[in-house]
């Protein structure tokens, strides 16, 4: 189980996530929504451990991010909103790096690159420089790089951005699958009706503020996600302006 | 001509930026910088008049600064046109505006012309200092001196414009093509510093300053209009001078204007005949692997760095063919000769130190650096990884030099044990330094990876320890307070305590400093 306690982390604009707690459980496909600049990919980054956090404590399965933080990260897996990722090398350096560094054996590692470069469509390419590759063809190589080692938690910042159809498909069932493995996930998105049929709970944050979170069905009853998000940011800024 | 304005402010402010919220902290530390280098230099050319004034060839100073000038202006600028001149980042948003390519290139050109401009001034106002205090130096001669300076950079910077466009051409037909433009950098910048060191053209020379004089004028034509406008006011001299420089800066803007906008990247894709078995490495194998595979994969960081190397085997090579003793003697300066030998492991140990990779290893790591702190990798292992690729190309070079030079200097078992070990522990210490240095101070959002290698303040810090650690000594030595064999051994242990402290620092404390990065 993923636990986030009272997670703070403000920047010098006044900018961030404040007093976050959230417990994510086995199996659980969470959504993380908000606006803009709510501090969302804050979120995501304190929790993959590149940004510092103020205050706070994550657990993962009683490992905590602080003190411990080589072993919470060996379990989890990040892909961030921009797949900035090494373009000297080729995809497949690129795999193998990230397969030495999980120290994922020999044939494991190449059974993985095989079947996941297959389901994404890459498989051709591997051997070319990332740097010849296209926004989507570097952001699935992010996405075979983040299963290759099975990760308890995978947190994903807009992942379905730059992604083709098909691939956007195969991302969406890799996901249901790893969920009913009893694995987690953690997303953030935009697109509220891919988190309202995908996700089983949902978090809303506006302003660095969790508005609300917990069962999508809880949450959004019987209307649509998108009235409900709208509604509820609404009425945050009624309360504000009052 | 207001678009161009704009677009050399915005290059401008990618170096500093009053708005910037760390503008005072760079501020600060580009004016000690400055201070430090003025000083060095400062050093340097009083120390040069001081010797030149006593056998009357003072006027000989403004000509070599000037040649030397030039020559490093030329290698710079090959080394500056990919990634400041063409592949910026920016090309993709610069080419879609309505901008003629003509405004964009010369918007790189201005800045690059402005810096080396600087540059030469920086260089010159030493010189200046040290004349007037050595020399009895008319005023007249300042005023000359000022008048010919803007011009100096604009051959340098046309010539090496041109050989860097040239080699861009020859290596974009290569599927390595990053290779193939290193390869030609190194091949070029060997070619100049081969013919710098001829003394070709040198006839029947009658007294030092013309021997001088004329080997000056064979390494750079343009070192004689300088010094017979600047010494003898030859106004021929002045019109010949400044018709070349501005012939060529014209020549430049206008093949530079002309050439192909390289705004796509070359897709120089491989057949691939199915996947390679990926082999499993240990942790730091791989990311020794990944590093060593980024060092090369950069231009700039190679040929800025690596070149020493390169220059430094170049030179122990030369001398294999060259007979020391006599060219020492013609100079009527044989008794330096136990005083070079006594200097060369801190001469050695300053060029290691220049051409240490650990100074921007941290900033190179740019828009990749999230993956640091997203795998789990302790930060000690990235820092081994990254001074292991400084030390494979340092300790072989280092190792091959030695050899050399204890043939051609003839040097004993401890001489060349000196020359081996003393920089090789420098070695260590400086790529420790350097990356420390880079800890405390990266610089990430670069948008050239000129800009990360050239303009990192680490970078700079380390090949300032470089020179301290150097010069100071070498400076002690000509003192003769103490023996030079005294000098060595306390460089030799300051050098392991540092590496001692270092190390220390970097598994317990950095650590912390990385993560916050």
């Amino acid at each position: 189980m993923l636990k986030i306690s009272h997670l703070t982390k403000q920047y010098n604009n006044d900018k961030g996530i404040f007093d976050l707690s959230l417990d994510i459980q086995p199996g659980d496909l969470y959504a993380f929504i908000g606006h803009n600049g709510a501090g969302k990919t804050t979120t995501l980054k304190c929790l993959a451990g590149i940004q510092p956090m103020d205050q706070g404590e994550i657990m993962l399965d009683h490992i905590s991010l602080k003190n411990d933080p080589i072993a919470f990260k060996k379990k989890i897996a990040y892909i961030p909103d921009n797949p900035d990722i090494y373009d000297f090398l080729t995809g497949l350096q690129y795999l193998s790096l990230i397969a030495d560094v999980f120290e994922i054996d020999n044939e494991t590692r190449n059974k993985k690159i095989q079947e996941l470069s297959q389901l994404f469509e890459i498989q051709d390419a591997l051997d070319d420089l990332i740097s010849a590759y296209s926004h989507g063809m570097k952001q699935k190589l992010v996405i075979i790089s983040a299963l290759i080692h099975e990760p308890d938690l995978l947190i994903l910042d807009e992942p379905f951005v730059g992604l083709d159809p098909s691939a956007s498909l195969t991302l969406k069932n890799i996901m249901k699958e790893m969920c009913a493995k009893n694995k987690m996930i953690f997303f953030s998105t935009h697109v509220l009706e891919v988190a309202e049929k995908l996700c089983t709970k949902v978090a809303i944050v506006k302003q660095g503020h969790l508005i609300t979170s917990g069962k999508m069905e809880d949450i959004k009853g019987d209307e649509s996600l998108e009235d409900v998000f709208m509604e509820l940011t609404q009425h945050e800024n009624i309360n504000k302006s009052m | 001509m207001k678009t161009l304005i704009s677009l050399c402010k915005s290059q401008s402010l990618q170096i500093i930026n009053p708005k910037d919220p760390k503008f005072l902290k760079k501020s600060g530390f580009f004016f000690v910088i400055a201070l430090i280098i003025g000083g060095y230099l400062c050093g340097y050319c009083f120390f040069a008049a001081y010797y030149l004034s006593k056998v009357g060839l003072l006027d000989l100073l403004p000509a070599a600064i000037f040649t030397i000038a030039s020559l490093m202006a030329l290698v710079s600028s090959v080394h500056r046109v990919e990634g400041t001149l063409i592949h910026l980042q920016d090309d993709a948003i610069l080419y879609a505006l309505p901008l003629s390519k003509r405004t964009i290139l010369l918007s790189r050109l201005i800045p690059m012309y402005v810096e080396t401009l600087l540059v030469l001034v920086v260089i010159f106002i030493p010189c200046m200092l040290a004349m007037s205090y050595f020399g009895n130096i008319a005023f007249d001669f300042y005023l000359r001196l000022i008048g010919l300076l803007p011009f100096a950079p604009m051959l340098p910077l046309a010539l090496g414009i041109l050989t860097g466009l040239i080699i861009h051409q020859i290596s974009q037909r290569f599927r390595h093509s990053k290779y193939i433009t290193i390869l030609l950098t190194f091949a070029f910048v060997f070619i100049v510093y081969y013919y710098a060191f001829q003394m070709q053209n040198i006839e029947n020379p009658t007294s030092i300053f013309e021997m001088i004089s004329q080997m000056l004028a064979s390494i750079y034509p343009l070192s004689q209009y300088f010094v017979d406008f600047l010494i003898h006011s030859d106004w021929i001299a002045l019109l010949l001078y400044l018709a070349v420089q501005a012939i060529s800066m014209a020549v430049i803007i206008a093949v530079i204007s002309r050439t192909q906008a390289n705004t796509t990247i070359k897709l120089t894709v491989k057949k691939s005949g199915g996947l390679k078995v990926s082999y499993q490495n240990s942790v730091l194998k791989a990311l020794y692997k990944k590093e060593f595979r980024r060092y090369l994969s950069s231009v700039p960081y190679v040929t800025n760095t690596a070149i020493i190397y390169v220059l430094l085997l170049g030179v122990t090579i030369y001398l294999q063919f060259q007979d020391l003793d006599t060219v020492l003697q013609f100079l009527e300066i044989a008794e330096i000769k136990p005083m070079i030998v006594s200097a060369l492991p801190l001469m050695i140990g300053f060029l290691i130190g220049s051409g240490t990779t650990t100074g921007c290893s941290i900033s190179m790591e740019g828009k990749y650096f999230w993956q640091n702190k997203v795998l789990p990798v302790k930060p000690q292992t990235i820092f081994l990884s990254k001074i292991l690729v400084n030390l494979t190309l340092s300790l072989p070079t280092l190792l091959i030099a030695s050899l050399l030079l204890s043939h051609s200097l003839a040097l004993n078992l401890q001489e060349l044990m000196t020359v081996l070990i003393l920089p090789a522990l420098q070695a260590v210490l400086y790529s420790q330094l350097g990356l420390i240095f880079n800890i405390w101070i990266p610089h990430l959002s670069w948008e050239s990876e000129m800009k990360a290698v050239k303009q990192g303040m680490a970078q700079m810090l380390v090949i300032l320890s470089a020179m301290a650690f150097s010069f100071i000594p070498i400076g002690l030595m000509q003192t003769a307070v103490l023996p030079s064999t005294a000098i060595l051994s306390v460089i030799a242990v300051i050098t392991v305590i540092g590496i001692t402290l270092c190390t220390i620092y970097l598994l317990k404390f950095a650590s912390q400093k990385f993560q916050s990065i």
